[in-house]
């Protein structure tokens, strides 16, 4: 299976070179097909995002091919070949499916497991689709990247735990509460970490989010965005009673949230749980509140571990999910070896057939005279011939396609044992 | 013969235990499948072999330890398989399993395989305080491996270890609804099971002091323990670890409840003539 890719990332150049090498939907409409007027060149697909530029392609003669694509390069990014290729990696037939797989799975991101690139992906191959220079090879590339996606993201939990600090927040509250829906939050000052987390938490669920800030003009405009309700700082203890979760990140060089006060906070509370995340340096919230009855405090440092250690977990489980790629590539390539057999095989049919028909012709204009019976019989010893003698050397070359040792020399001289092209 | 399905049984859920252990370890779905298979098949060998007995011997066989703790492990494991197929929280196997198999194995200890005979005995009356004494009993111990499993978590979130076991425990509040589920559902039938025993108690024996009774002043502490978790339940009075703490204390009370007869006579215990006043 002839496909390869050539392409840079994050990894192997820097932004310099990335950028000049960067293509836009217009552009791969615009040059896809241009790439594919080349010579050696029968497939394409690029991939652009702005970690990576891949160029994917279907060829009888990749090496050949890999040359046009770097010297088509060189002239984009108007960077010497030589020192253009010292940034290039390429890969071909398993290596190039794999990678394919591993880029679509996240497994080669900068941020380990992280979904969006599954959706570049997809925008790319749909691309490539609509601009006609994907065909029946990449079309069934296609179906199988998507597959081995599903398969990777069901199978393992490369793309589950947050590993960013406002996801780690979110990640925390789950863990306390479980579902979001209807628990209330609270957003004491403005940090951009906090609101993004205040962001995160409403899309999981959360119903509302009042805002607590030294200048209630500002309270006030971010309540709005949240759909909650402003308050002035006189208030804070009084709504602490009646919310859930307390996200905290102002610039107060002292706590804002001490022990003393909330000790009577939990008494006046329902007696639900208290989760309070506090993202400031200095800290905001007293040490001690983390002991009392149902408060569960977390601060930066807790919230960088949970980051780390989920981390640690994606990178075990990416060592899985490349277990699974490496299988379903082989997967893949096998089902390829018999796509590639099966026309071969048909010809092969249609060849035989054709010389059973003209014999058997011949043979019935001699034996005009005999009854139907005998006719129809030699009808069918003739095929039944045919089929017993087809049938073990197609069963032994499914068998070797299957087993991964077909090779196309073989093919050639099957195609010329049997005189088929 | 039935004996041979009761130890096959037991060996079966044995090993869905190791095999439940093996999946708290390593995280793999054929593993939680193959324990779900092995506890599947044990559970419902041993349905068979207690309802084989039932008929045999014409009523509940729950008159002694053998069939009472059976019965009682039979119970848990299904319980189990509610819950698990409720809340879909596939480390409940590790939690709730060890408990009934311990019940299972207990009862394998016992001298007597064979339900006892006895005179003067209601199958009615022995059949509803046996079955409802016996699943309120299987839902506290059900909330009791629930609240091992919010105790794990609740020391993760509270001391900040966030490796090992804190990202596939579920949520604190979740567990806790589970919890809550227990005693809700198990208090009923506890007041259930006893209110019948002392109806049936009180008619036959009418002029004894059968309530002078270790097993049954024990019983009524662990009635007093749980109607009042029951009302901390209903009226949300209490939330958190001091609820949980207070179902751990629970479960204490009715393993010794189970045990105590060994060390009290009792009008339990068949040595003194159980129903045969």
């Amino acid at each position: 299976m002839p496909v390869a890719i050539i392409g840079l990332n994050h990894k192997t150049s820097p932004v310099t070179v990335r950028e000049k090498l960067s293509f836009s939907m217009d552009d791969i409409e615009k040059e896809a097909p241009e790439l594919l007027s080349k010579p050696y060149i029968d497939e394409v697909l690029i991939l652009s995002t702005c970690n990576r530029t891949e160029v994917y392609f279907y060829s009888e003669f990749p090496q050949k091919a890999r040359v046009v694509l770097e010297q088509y390069f060189s002239q984009r990014a108007s960077v010497e070949q030589e020192k253009l290729a010292s940034y290039l990696y390429f890969y071909q037939e398993f290596d190039a499916v794999e990678h394919l797989f591993r880029v679509a799975s996240g497994l080669e991101s900068m941020v380990l497991g992280e979904p969006q690139i599954s959706g570049q992906v997809k925008d790319a191959f749909e691309k490539a689709i609509e601009v006609g220079t994907a065909k029946r090879v990449f079309v069934n590339l296609y179906r199988h990247t998507l597959q081995t996606v599903k398969v990777v993201r069901n199978e393992t939990e490369i793309s589950k735990n947050a590993v960013s600090i406002p996801f780690a927040a979110v990640e925390l509250a789950r863990k306390v509460f479980g579902k979001l829906d209807n628990k209330r939050a609270l957003l004491v000052g403005a940090g951009e970490m906090c609101e993004l987390a205040a962001l995160h938490l409403k899309e999981n669920g959360v119903s509302s989010i009042d805002v607590v800030n030294r200048t209630f003009e500002k309270a006030k405009n971010l309540a709005e965005k949240y759909n909650g309700k402003p308050y002035t700082f006189e208030k804070l203890y009084s709504v602490i009673c009646n919310v859930d979760i307390v996200l905290s990140s102002t610039g107060s060089k002292e706590p804002v949230i001490v022990f003393k006060k909330m000790k009577d906070v939990v008494k006046r509370r329902a007696g639900g749980s208290l989760l309070i995340i506090d993202i400031a340096v200095p800290r905001d919230v007293e040490e001690d509140v983390g002991d009392l009855y149902n408060i569960y405090l977390f601060d930066i440092d807790d919230l960088e571990k949970v980051v780390e250690a989920n981390k640690k977990k994606r990178e075990k489980e990416a060592v899985v999910a490349g277990e699974i790629i490496r299988e379903r590539v082989s997967d893949y390539l096998k089902w390829c070896r018999l796509q590639d057999l099966n026309p071969v095989i048909a010809s092969l049919r249609a060849k035989a057939e054709e010389i059973r028909r003209a014999e058997l012709e011949k043979s019935l204009k001699r034996l005009k005279e005999y009854p139907d019976e005998v006719k129809k019989e030699l009808d069918r010893l003739s095929y039944s011939i045919v089929n017993k003698m087809l049938h073990q050397p197609i069963t032994e070359f499914k068998k070797v396609a299957r087993e991964e040792r077909l090779e196309s020399k073989m093919l050639h001289f099957f195609k010329s044992l049997f005189n088929i092209d | 013969m039935l004996e041979q399905v009761y130890f096959f049984s037991l060996f079966l859920n044995f090993l869905s235990l190791i095999v439940f252990f093996a999946f708290a370890l390593k995280k793999s779905r054929e593993l939680f499948y193959t324990g779900t298979f092995l506890i599947g098949t044990g559970g419902f060998l041993l349905l068979v072999f207690l309802m084989l007995n039932g008929i045999n011997f014409g009523m509940h066989p729950s008159t002694n330890k053998f069939f009472t703790y059976n019965f009682l492990a039979l119970l848990v494991y299904i319980l189990y398989f509610v819950f698990e197929f409720w809340f879909k929280i596939r480390l409940l196997s590790v939690f709730i399993l060890p408990i009934g198999f311990f019940f299972n194995v207990v009862a394998a200890f016992q001298s007597k395989l064979t339900p006892e005979v006895m005179r003067n005995i209601s199958p009615i009356f022995l059949g509803i305080h046996t079955g409802f004494l016996l699943l309120g009993e299987a839902m506290f111990l059900v909330s009791f491996g629930a609240s091992l499993m919010y105790l794990i978590q609740y020391r993760n979130l509270k001391s900040k270890r966030f490796n090992g076991w804190y990202g596939r425990l579920p949520a604190l509040e979740d567990l806790e609804y589970i919890v809550g589920v227990g005693v809700l559902g198990g208090f009923p039938m506890l007041t259930a099971g006893l209110l019948t025993g002392f109806y049936w108690a009180a008619n036959l024996w009418n002029k004894t002091f059968w309530y002078f009774d270790p097993k049954i002043i024990w019983s009524f502490v662990v009635w007093l323990l749980y109607s009042y978790l029951f009302y901390l339940k209903i009226s949300d009075r209490l939330r958190g670890k001091r609820f949980i703490i207070l179902v751990i204390v629970g479960f204490f009370l009715v393993l010794s409840s189970f045990f105590i007869t060994v060390f009290f006579p009792s009008i339990h215990s068949l040595s003194r003539g159980f129903g045969v006043r």
